[in-house]
């Protein structure tokens, strides 16, 4: 059999490959079709009020998106981000009061970067224990990161026993409720760490290692990078921004409680994913992950703002995220 | 050379036993552990707590079996909890209607109609499990929020024919535990015997490999969910005798509880080894774990963290094992 043999499975040179193409902007496509659906149904949906608030719910799951990213497109995964989360935000609250066990109390012993810069330690660390794990022991990030879902919730309940920490300055709870320029300080945050994320994937030598790890993790140690660090990074930056998010959200509910971030890794997964970032790694940006946010903020917007059940609500949340994965699979024609 | 002389033939108990040092030596710490606790907390091994303790573990055990095969194909289900709830939940329903056989038989269908659905994206049309089966978690906990709109249901005839099922006995053993030794015999002898069982280690251990061998990877994978589905609605079955009452959170976590035992058990994530009877062996362990620590004081969430530290310990023992080096 000689070349000329083997039949081509590309298109004919020249012609438009309508499938990648497609799936690159189906994100956004859909996006503004929701946009459009929800807006004719309930024309409420485009007041500036309204998109101001899909911002802002978006904003703390959409943080730890963008550390996903990174974790994703390595080819690794995270499912310990909501117990991460909270972990960070009892320990915020814990040097607020000054490690003062009385909760009741109102106002901060210690002033509020203290308490951020606790949450993003604590973050951070959780990270680096998870991310040592995956690289010098090698196990699975699955068992890694499951495990860190139970430890991480289980020292929370224990820190806390179980009862919320309220009561914190002006000065804490404006990073999480406050107004600049009348936008909310969570959404210019969010806003601000994806363009440094994009940034640093998309034009520093760094974000390359990130996707040549992912793309073929044994051409990247053959081409001599570390691994290992690589891999290693993603997980600290994912622990670094639940960290953050656990002290924003702690600032927004004026309250650490030991349930927060409950379950938060399905919506932070699923907007990556819907963002058309591929789960073998490689392949995704930080632009398509801000979208997947986007339209998961939107759909859920949309739904309660035309009365859907919560409950019919779980339903459309999980058949979209199926929805996702296929159209991912179908058009963009990978194999295995 | 004069350290060979100085020496002798003086042979170190870590050269003798060579890359089984570290097993061997977790195995050790393990016994003592084991006969520790046996000193201490006399109770818990008591017949009648270790058979509470085995019925505890009977609706995990028997979700175990299923997801072994799911796992020994080299896919993942977290769906297993909600699924659980729907099953458990039509099972309520159908018995109050219907009387219990039907009900058993109902929450078996809904277990194999889910895992038909998960088999087709995951196996068929070869989504990714995690995503996918994460997404049917949340639509089957819509589903089963909507079905009873948030309340409990409640099996009326508590004394009828279905407590059997969960709360009945035979020959002194249990009937969840019975149903439980009889569904890993089988599951046991079809994974290891029977052509379908070899299809499924083959493709968990390599699929492409697999498919040159002729195997269709998207049939195998596709059954496996379908197993699954069914014992987990067999297992949902058990739950409604034994709480005779399901609701929307029924389960809810269980799949970790699952997963964490199947794991611990020696089954591979990544598929091809492993085995079912090492599967419930993990979810025993586990539930005695649990059960031990529970005695012994500690709250749920410091069990948790005793566990997980236990399971990462052992898969990274195992691994090290494989590839001889400790750390990498």
């Amino acid at each position: 059999m000689t070349l000329a043999n083997i039949p081509s499975t590309d298109a004919p040179s020249g012609a438009v490959r309508w499938g990648p193409l497609l799936a690159r902007f189906a994100p956004l496509a859909f996006l503004l079709l929701l946009m459009i659906v929800f807006t004719i149904l309930q024309p409420r949906f485009l007041d500036s009020s309204n998109l101001l608030n899909v911002m802002r719910q978006i904003s703390i799951t959409g943080l730890i998106s963008l550390g996903m990213t990174f974790v994703i497109l390595t080819g690794g995964i995270d499912l310990s981000v909501g117990s991460l989360l909270a972990l960070s935000g009892i320990a915020a609250a814990f040097v607020a009061k000054g490690f003062n066990p009385d909760p009741m109390a109102a106002g901060d012993t210690l002033p509020w970067f203290l308490s951020a810069l606790a949450a993003v330690a604590v973050g951070t660390v959780g990270g680096v224990t998870q991310g040592m794990m995956i690289t010098r022991l090698q196990v699975p990030p699955f068992v890694v990161t499951l495990g860190g879902l139970s430890i991480f919730r289980g020292l929370t309940l224990w820190l806390s026993s179980g009862a919320p920490i309220s009561g914190f300055s002006k000065a804490y709870r404006w990073w999480g409720s406050g107004t600049a320029l009348s936008v909310p300080v969570p959404v210019i945050l969010f806003l601000t760490v994806a363009l440094i994320c994009h940034f640093t994937l998309r034009y520093t030598r760094y974000g390359r290692t990130i996707y040549a790890v992912g793309g073929n993790l044994e051409a990247a140690r053959l081409c001599g990078l570390n691994v290992r660090a690589v891999q290693l990074s993603a997980y600290v930056i994912v622990g670094a921004l639940a960290g953050l998010a656990g002290f924003i959200l702690s600032a927004r509910l004026n309250a650490a409680e030991a349930v927060a971030g409950t379950g938060y890794e399905l919506t932070v997964i699923a907007a990556v994913i819907i963002g058309g970032t591929s789960l073998f790694g490689g392949a995704g940006s930080i632009g398509g992950t801000v979208i997947g946010a986007l339209l998961i903020g939107v759909l859920v917007n949309g739904l309660v703002l035309n009365n859907v059940s919560s409950y019919v609500q779980q339903i459309i949340i999980g058949a979209i995220i199926i929805f996702a994965v296929a159209f991912d699979r179908v058009f963009k024609a990978r194999s295995g | 050379m004069e350290h060979t002389e100085d020496l002798g033939r003086r042979v170190t108990i870590r050269q003798r036993l060579g890359h089984r040092f570290w097993p061997t030596l977790v195995w050790g710490i393990a016994a003592l552990l084991l006969a520790l606790l046996i000193v201490q907390v006399p109770v818990a091994f008591s017949w009648a707590n270790l058979s509470q303790v085995m019925r505890q573990a009977s609706f995990t055990g028997l979700m175990a079996v299923g997801v072994t095969f799911v796992v020994m194909a080299g896919r993942l289900d977290l769906s297993i909890g909600s699924l659980l709830a729907m099953s458990a939940i039509i099972a309520v329903d159908v018995t109050n209607a219907h009387g219990p056989l039907a009900g058993i038989a109902a929450a078996i269908l809904t277990g194999a109609a889910s895992g038909i659905v998960t088999g087709f994206l995951v196996g068929v049309m070869r989504l990714n499990s995690l995503v996918v089966t994460l997404g049917m978690l949340s639509l089957l906990q819509g589903l089963s929020l909507v079905y009873t709109g948030g309340k409990n249901l409640l099996i009326l005839d508590e004394t009828g024919a279905f407590a059997v099922l969960g709360r009945g006995s035979a020959l002194g053993v249990p009937v969840p535990v019975l149903l439980l030794l009889v569904a890993t015999l089988v599951a046991a002898v079809v994974l290891r015997r029977s052509v379908f069982g070899r299809r499924v280690v083959a493709v968990g251990g390599g699929e492409e490999t697999a498919r040159f061998s002729g195997i269709r990877p998207q049939s195998v994978v596709f059954a496996c969910y379908v197993v699954s589905g069914l014992m987990t609605g067999l297992a949902a079955a058990v739950f409604a005798s034994r709480v005779m009452a399901a609701r929307s959170d029924s389960g809810s976590g269980l799949e970790l509880v699952v997963l964490s035992g199947v794991i611990l058990g020696g089954v591979s994530l990544a598929g091809g080894r492993g085995g079912v009877v090492g599967a419930i062996i993990g979810i025993l362990i586990l539930a005695l774990l649990q059960n031990v620590l529970l005695i012994l004081g500690f709250p749920y969430y410091t069990q948790w963290l005793f566990i997980w530290v236990i399971i990462i310990g052992a898969v990274w023992v195992d691994l090290a094992t494989k590839r001889k080096k400790l750390f990498v």
